[in-house]
């Protein structure tokens, strides 16, 4: 072996050291004197500090869009608000079957607004982090039962069996309460949406040794197969359900949750058949309980 | 970005007649995605699997992993390229019989003669549930627990690309959609892009789109086309 090997050995190993340094974050530059290397770590320095530069710029501008997103809604919240209580005046008046009509069509609307706006809140504060979502061990059972109570007015309007195949109240399942009960609502909200009158939403629990899971079957049209994969992405809705009230958020939203929480969900279904949302929450095991 | 592409892609076998195994398959997985390709025995799927990983040269075509054209290697480079830049997870678990979990798990960034990104491996550990399985021997753990394993290795070393061959196919159903959870689990966490070969299609829909192939050619494809 000649010294240059050794030599270059060296270098390339204080190289390799350095690299190792900038994708830990912590590289600085150590030596200032004539030696190439000392010019490399200046520049790599500089390239390093550009780099965070242009990060940091980048999260600004999503916190600036954040929190344009969060200025809209709360300052679209009053007049929503007013255009709704006005709606219910206006229509108190007499007012031929025309006007009635169309005073019901400027309520419905408002209402879909107010919808969509508070839908985007919530995603874009999931989103941003603002809202952080803490899993912990919770009752299964307990979070069903609560989605259940709200989802049932939905349900009887249309007539739809809405059931809970029992399972052991023990299961625990790692999960930040509120915004799972939100996720499986929003799941239970859209089966009963795309479920036709006096069909059957059925909840069931099953328990897998990492997962617990939930799934969500309904008796409606189900979803083509090229579709599948789409049905959890934002803004998506069916070509179909044109005619259904919605912007595409619950899913996405539900889908979102659930991941924050450690899980995933998906999504079974056969034309005409119906459709089976699962949800996979991560079963609580003892080295996570710290 | 795509960090996987094939262009017009053939594998054909001459044993008298010729078998088109792979015949002519185009495809882009984006960084971050999780493809399923699903189809029956036969179909051709896990000889494309075969090629996407380099471990069998095509008739005619190209496959590029991260912008490179694997087959443009040598045989040598081929294999490091291998080891740094796939993950691979088959049906059998392939974990040393004499290494504990956690040196089964290290075994390809000690090959690699890289630092352990220890908060990363301890994350991945923590994810599929083997903290306390860690110096367990591989004859100590069920067929589930072997197979998290085995992903836990393709995850530690932060691969271009994960490519996973029936993974559950020596797995009960129940033990089955366990292990392809902790796989979605590392896709969405590590954001970590995969490619799965099934002939399941209750796993096949773990993945955001689902490809179909018959007779080695692409026949349908279902989902979302890059990233969301």
């Amino acid at each position: 072996m000649n010294i240059g090997w050794i030599f270059n050995n060296k270098l390339l190993k204080r190289l390799d050291g350095m690299l190792d340094d900038a994708l830990a974050g912590t590289f600085k530059a150590e030596s200032y004197d004539e030696q190439l290397i000392s010019k490399i770590e200046s520049k790599m320095s500089t390239f390093l500090e550009r780099s965070r530069l242009r990060r940091e710029h980048i999260e600004t501008e999503q916190e600036r869009v954040h929190t344009l997103i969060s200025d809209i809604s709360h300052q679209t919240k009053t007049p929503i608000a007013n255009i709704s209580l006005y709606c219910g005046l206006l229509a108190e008046q007499s007012l031929t079957d025309d006007q009635t009509h169309l005073a019901g069509q400027i309520a419905n609307n408002a209402n879909k607004l107010d919808f969509l706006i508070k839908a985007l809140v919530k995603t874009s504060r999931l989103e941003s982090g603002i809202i952080a979502i803490k899993p912990v061990a919770g009752s299964v059972t307990a979070m069903i039962d609560q989605a259940i109570a709200e989802g049932l007015g939905h349900a009887s309007g249309k007539h739809i069996k809405l059931s809970f195949t029992p399972c052991e109240e023990t299961i625990v399942a790692m999960m930040d309460v509120r915004w799972c009960t939100e996720a499986l609502l929003n799941i239970i909200d859209n089966a009963i949406k795309y479920t036709p009158q006096n069909g059957k939403v059925d909840i069931k629990v099953t328990e897998y040794e990492m997962f617990v899971r939930i799934d969500v079957s309904d008796t409606g049209r189900g979803i083509r197969e090229e579709d599948l994969p789409k049905v959890f992405e934002r803004f998506w809705r069916a070509a179909e359900s044109a005619d259904q009230p919605g912007v595409g958020v619950g899913l996405y939203l539900a889908r979102e949750i659930v991941i924050a929480c450690g899980g995933y969900i998906k999504v079974a279904s056969l034309r005409g058949n119906g459709s089976v949302f699962s949800l996979f929450l991560a079963r609580p095991y003892s080295e996570n309980t710290d | 970005m795509s960090v996987l592409k094939t262009i017009d892609l053939k594998k054909h076998y001459d044993t008298g007649a010729v078998v088109k195994a792979v015949d002519g398959i185009n495809l882009a997985v984006e960084s971050g995605e999780f493809v399923s390709i699903v189809g029956s025995s036969g179909s051709g799927k896990s000889t494309l699997l075969h090629l996407l990983g380099g471990l069998d040269r095509p008739s005619s075509g190209r496959v590029e992993i991260g912008g490179k054209d694997i087959f443009n290697m040598k045989e040598d480079e081929l294999t490091i390229f291998r080891r740094r830049s796939i993950g691979f997870v088959f049906q059998s678990y392939n974990l040393i019989p004499v290494l504990s979990v956690m040196d089964n798990i290290l075994l390809p960034i000690r090959l690699d003669g890289n630092k352990v990104d220890m908060v990363h491996v301890d994350r991945v550990i923590k994810a599929l549930g083997l903290t306390e399985k860690r110096t367990s021997m591989p004859d100590q753990l069920s067929g589930g627990q072997q197979q998290r394993v085995a992903i836990a290795r393709a995850l530690a070393s932060k691969p271009t690309i994960i490519l996973a061959d029936e993974p559950t196919g020596n797995l009960d159903s129940k033990t089955g959609m366990d292990v392809m959870g902790l796989l979605k689990v590392g896709n969405e966490q590590f954001a970590q892009t995969i490619v799965l070969i099934t002939h399941n299609p209750e796993i096949a829909q773990m993945g955001s789109r689902i490809i179909r192939i018959e007779d080695g050619q692409i026949v349908g494809s279902a989902g979302s086309n890059g990233g969301v």
